[in-house]
């Protein structure tokens, strides 16, 4: 290599790793922790050993190792740059011999795009880059033996346990064989049928001991069709380097122009065609509203300004986290109830199922709770999710299960990440243990029995209210949830029964609430002013009501100071039932 | 300097040598998981592995017999040569071995008291079926039914609903622990009963007219022909208090049987009438009985706690295919002061084992819910204190010889299901039950699965997941008439 496809080939890494990294960590890192989320990476050998049930062992197991680095900040982006750089360097060698063009630095760009754009999903694993990582590794050393028979007798070797170490995208090795001895200007026709009859039809012959679809066995280990894009992209590419390689000499500033260009626009538009960045906005509420910071979530909200359902959630939780949910309920985007509570149903998608059970651990609930953490887990991708196994073990604590806890605690504590936090709830995990979080939620639960239907969210809320009257959060989630239904009579039945209980001035929104059940109910004075509703909001109700009769309801006339008012949620919000 | 390194090499040496020749006596029993002490084993099981909790640097096991001995090292887990094994207790029939446990733990040896495994010369049916799913909640995204040669660790998956669109399986049952006559419900819109009877594989559509559900729980007659069921409108529901969970429960349920030769359902009016609410019936051993669970129907959720299942029997002739007109109660709910559910008759036609819980009809989130035995003859009751755990015991099948059982317990953890091997003597004696082992035990730590409705058979079964997954997306539907 010269000096000056060395100095290429460092600029174009540096940039590569750099440009990746920053990518990944100021816009996509929340993504990156989510993956470590719903995997759960065990130092154990029979979990080790559990990577022969499917192929790619040596790409998933090596995959998913580097996946729990993602649980660090910056992590995620460290990984997946460095996993680039590796990438575009073994592309650009496998370019480079095959097709011998001087700009294999650049063409070695457009696969690494393409995987760049594939990892914005979130199903798409640190496994598939691996294997494809391993596959070029398989053919640089494959295309270094220069003796043909004991090329051959690698390639066949290769064949039969390709598809074992790195999956679907040894499906490439033969391609590859073939260019690269028909570059070199060598026409082994059988060997090239032997090779890749052997690679293509191993999938299918192995997919009913692997316990695989036809599809999955060609993508494996991919979860979507798109993955295929990987391999074909190094294909075309290989092909475009071949082709254009005449040209490259007379027009070299062309090349040098137009390749890095299109790399940034196939970069860009894989981006964007891929990248889903509202739901990185909401997976930084919810991982914010996971670690406890409430005040990140509002402010991160009150910036993102979503119109989302999922956004709604995490902001309602940080909110009632704070005691504030009836003060700025109607300050941020409300889609009737269902904001409140993400139901666990059949046509919810997982993301949603696996965050759902947020909501009952911080209302206490802990068996909605529990029920939603393990259809979490069950409904995740790999049905092995440390996030819910961590919940789970706090539920069985919370719940004084030892035992229960002890079983996720005990997977946890075979992790790198968090055998830590394992271990201090492991010293927590007694039925006496006198810990301020632990004895707090435990007294959120409620002392009886009862039953009821896991989406029956009325029932189990008015429950653990009746249950505990100063379960605040519980008992503003249910006013909320009768407000934000328009059920004002219940509303005020609750409020009268625990809201009145509560010591605290009369929340913004329950005051506009109360004035208009009041007035509809057609109250006396006293009844009004034993409410101790606040004169200004009084004055308010009145200005809103005047309005509202000059303008004969006119929308833009009351948006502009009343737009946040539950007066104005009343008369405007049209509730569409599921 | 060259002295000091030669001593040093010299301590190191003769402290990595003197091991088990330094040791200190423990006066308790080794802390192993699972929990093989003392426990009764069949003579064809596979190699009790086990694992310390305390996390000892290394480990030497000696099991001995009256002749010959196995010593096995380890870390902290042992792997009992399997050859060895099978010699041993092949030779050890009817005899006890003594097991040690010698542990270097915080710098020194450890003997720990040793413990006895009683090797019983009756055989247990070497092949065990079971589902592996996620622990309750009635809801499911990966399911297997696999089957596990008991006397090695070889494991093969039988079905599994990856390769039939996700869609539900339900358990998999066997007719007089033959695997050549077996069936379970594989739910979704290409699914049916999956019958194999004799090797065939058919599809069948088991809801006929006027019918609550689809087939739900069943049990094959002796001879085969038919099979008896219950069809339930099934309502889940959470509770709300700590560790209780899901309470699954009929709002309606009635018997039938299918006549697999005509494809016929077969009724009784007062089996199928709303007032009562029967379920998980059964086949007695000679084929003459139904037996079955039974309670009045009341309102629910609300009476939920008074709930409770009767155990009642209705007589069957299987020449003209009758179900008879007038049951009798054989476990009296109200006196008894529970609720039963899984009947299942041993194959000597001595006993019936049962599931008994305070109420309801699912007893696998009930923490009292034990296993109790009934023999048929004198009507005696045996609660198997020494086989029950502190949580639900439940889901259990003979071995063909009615020496063993095995049954789902969740005594480890409350929440997940494993199987775990029972010896009954001739007498009807049982012994301490202990879980099937694994090559590695921590499988059952590291394990998100319940080991579900776990059923002997005394062959492997003739189809595989490949045969389930043609039958699911080739094979015609049959409907019962």
């Amino acid at each position: 290599m010269s000096a000056s496809e060395k100095k290429r080939f460092g600029i174009v890494a540096l940039g590569l790793t750099f440009l990746s990294f920053l990518f990944f960590q100021l816009f996509y890192a929340y993504h990156l922790f989510f993956k470590e989320q719903i995997q759960l990476f065990l130092f154990n050998s029979d979990y080790f050993l559990s990577y022969f049930n499917k192929p790619a062992w040596l790409a998933c197991y090596a995959g998913d190792y580097l996946t729990q680095f993602f649980y660090l900040r910056g992590g995620g982006a460290t990984v997946l740059s460095l996993l680039f750089c590796l990438e575009w360097l073994l592309c650009s060698f496998v370019i480079k011999r095959i097709s011998a063009t001087k700009n294999a630095p650049l063409w070695g760009l457009f696969p690494v795009a393409i995987d760049w754009m594939l990892h914005c999903d979130l199903l798409y694993r640190v496994s598939a880059s691996v294997g494809f990582i391993l596959v070029l590794i398989l053919f640089l050393i494959y295309s270094s033996i220069s003796k043909r028979w004991l090329s051959t007798a690698f390639g066949l070797i290769m064949a039969f346990i390709g598809y074992w170490l790195a999956g679907s995208s040894f499906l490439v090795f033969p391609l590859l064989i073939m260019v690269y001895d028909w570059e070199k200007g060598r026409s082994y026709l059988l060997k090239w049928l032997l090779i890749g009859a052997v690679i293509f039809l191993i999938p299918i012959a192995l997919r009913h001991y692997y316990l695989l679809t036809i599809t999955q066995s060609y993508i494996y280990p991919a979860m979507n069709l798109q993955s295929i894009l990987l391999r074909a992209s190094l294909i075309l590419v290989l092909m475009a380097a071949f082709f254009l390689k005449r040209f490259e000499v007379k027009y070299s500033r062309i090349f040098n122009i137009t390749i890095p260009f299109a790399f940034i626009f196939l970069l860009l538009f894989g981006i964007r065609a891929n990248a889903s960045f509202d739901r990185e906005k909401i997976l930084s509420l919810d991982n914010e509203f996971y670690f406890g910071n409430t005040d990140r979530v509002i402010e991160l909200s009150q910036k993102y300004n979503l119109k989302s359902r999922s956004a709604t959630y995490f902001t309602n939780m940080a909110l009632a986290k704070k005691g504030e949910l009836p003060e700025y309920l109607l300050d941020f985007y409300q889609p009737a109830a269902s904001g409140l509570i993400l139901p666990v149903m059949p046509d919810e998608n997982w993301q949603s199922i696996f965050v759902s059970n947020e909501v009952f651990f911080l209302l206490g609930d802990m068996n909605l709770a529990q029920h939603s953490a393990m259809l979490g887990n069950t409904f995740s991708p790999y049905q092995r999710s440390s996030r819910m196994i961590k919940r789970l073990a706090e539920i069985n604590m919370v719940n004084e299960d030892s035992a229960g806890a002890n079983k996720y605690l005990r997977i946890l504590s075979k992790t790198l990440f968090h055998k830590k936090w394992a271990e201090s709830r492991q010293a927590m995990n007694h039925v006496s243990a006198s810990d301020k979080w632990l004895i707090g939620k435990r007294a959120q639960i409620p002392q009886v029995d009862t039953l009821r239907k896991s989406n029956y969210y009325l029932t189990s809320l008015s429950f653990l209210v009746e249950q505990n009257p100063n379960n605040l959060i519980a008992l503003d989630y249910l006013l909320c949830y009768h407000l934000l239904n328009k059920d004002l009579k219940s509303f005020r039945k609750v409020y009268d029964q625990y809201g009145r209980l509560i010591n605290r001035p009369v929340p913004s929104l329950y005051g506009e609430a109360l004035l208009i059940q009041l007035l509809s109910s057609q109250a006396s004075q006293d009844e009004v002013a034993s409410y101790a509703i606040s004169p200004k909001k009084i004055k308010d109700f009145a200005d809103y009501t005047q309005l509202f009769e000059k303008t004969k309801g006119e929308i833009n006339a009351l948006s502009g100071r009343f737009g946040k008012s539950y007066w104005f949620y009343y008369h405007f919000a049209t509730i569409q039932k599921r | 300097m060259r002295s000091f390194i030669f001593s040093a090499i010299i301590s190191l040496i003769l402290a990595s040598c003197s091991g088990p020749a330094d040791i200190k006596m423990s006066h308790t029993l080794p802390p192993i998981y699972p929990d093989y002490i003392d426990v009764t084993i069949p003579v064809n099981v596979a190699p009790l592995n086990f694992l310390m909790r305390n996390g000892p640097d290394n480990m030497v096991v000696t099991i001995k017999g009256s002749k010959d001995s196995i010593t096995i090292k380890g870390t902290q887990r042992i792997e009992i040569p399997l050859k060895k094994w099978k010699a041993l207790l092949t030779a050890e029939q009817g005899r006890n071995l003594s097991v040690c446990v010698k542990a270097y733990l915080n710098g020194e040896w450890i003997q720990y008291e040793p413990f006895y495994w009683h090797v019983k010369s009756d055989r247990i049916d070497p092949f065990l079926s079971y589902r592996l799913i996620e622990p309750g909640y009635e809801v499911w995204n990966k399911v297997q039914l696999v089957e596990r040669h008991i006397e090695s660790f070889d494991e093969r998956v039988i079905a599994d609903n990856n390769l039939t669109d996700g869609t539900c399986m339900n358990c998999h049952i066997y007719g007089n622990q033959n695997a050549s006559l077996s069936m379970f419900h594989l739910r979704g819109k290409n699914g049916g009963t999956i019958l194999n009877r004799y090797g065939k594989l058919r599809k069948i559509n088991t809801r006929g007219k006027e019918m609550l559900s689809n087939a739900v729980y069943g049990n094959f007659h002796p001879g085969g022909r038919y099979a008896v069921f219950s069809t339930n409108i099934i309502i889940p529901e959470l509770h709300a208090y700590r560790s209780e969970r899901l309470e699954v429960y009929d709002t309606a349920s009635d018997l039938i049987v299918i006549d697999f030769d005509k494809d016929e359902v077969i009724t009784q009016p007062f089996l199928s009438d709303s007032t009562a609410l029967e379920t998980f019936p059964v086949f007695s051993a000679d084929g003459k009985w139904i037996y079955y669970c039974v309670a009045p129907a009341i309102p629910l959720p609300d009476s939920i706690k008074l709930l409770k299942y009767n155990i009642c029997r209705v007589s069957f002739d299987a020449e003209n295919g009758t179900i008879g007109l007038k049951a009798d109660t054989l476990w009296n709910a109200r006196k008894m002061g529970g609720s039963v559910c899984h009947l299942k008759t041993s194959p000597d036609g001595k006993y019936l084992l049962y599931t008994v819980a305070d109420y309801g009809t699912f007893p696998i989130w009930h923490r009292e819910a034990d296993l109790q035995l009934m023999n048929l003859k004198t009507g005696e009751i045996d609660r198997l204190k020494v086989v029950n755990g502190p949580n639900s015991d439940s889901y259990h099948s003979w071995s063909s010889n009615s020496r063993w059982f095995v049954f789902a317990s969740k005594r480890d953890d409350g929440i997940y299901g494993k199987p775990y091997i029972c010896y009954i003597d001739s007498t009807g004696k049982a012994f301490k039950p202990f879980v099937l082992p694994q090559r590695d035990p921590s499988v059952y730590d590291n394990t998100l699965k319940s080991f579900n409705i776990p059923e002997l058979a005394k062959g492997p079964t003739p189809f595989d997941a490949k045969d389930i997954e043609r039958v699911y997306w080739d094979q015609e539907v049959e409907q019962v008439k």
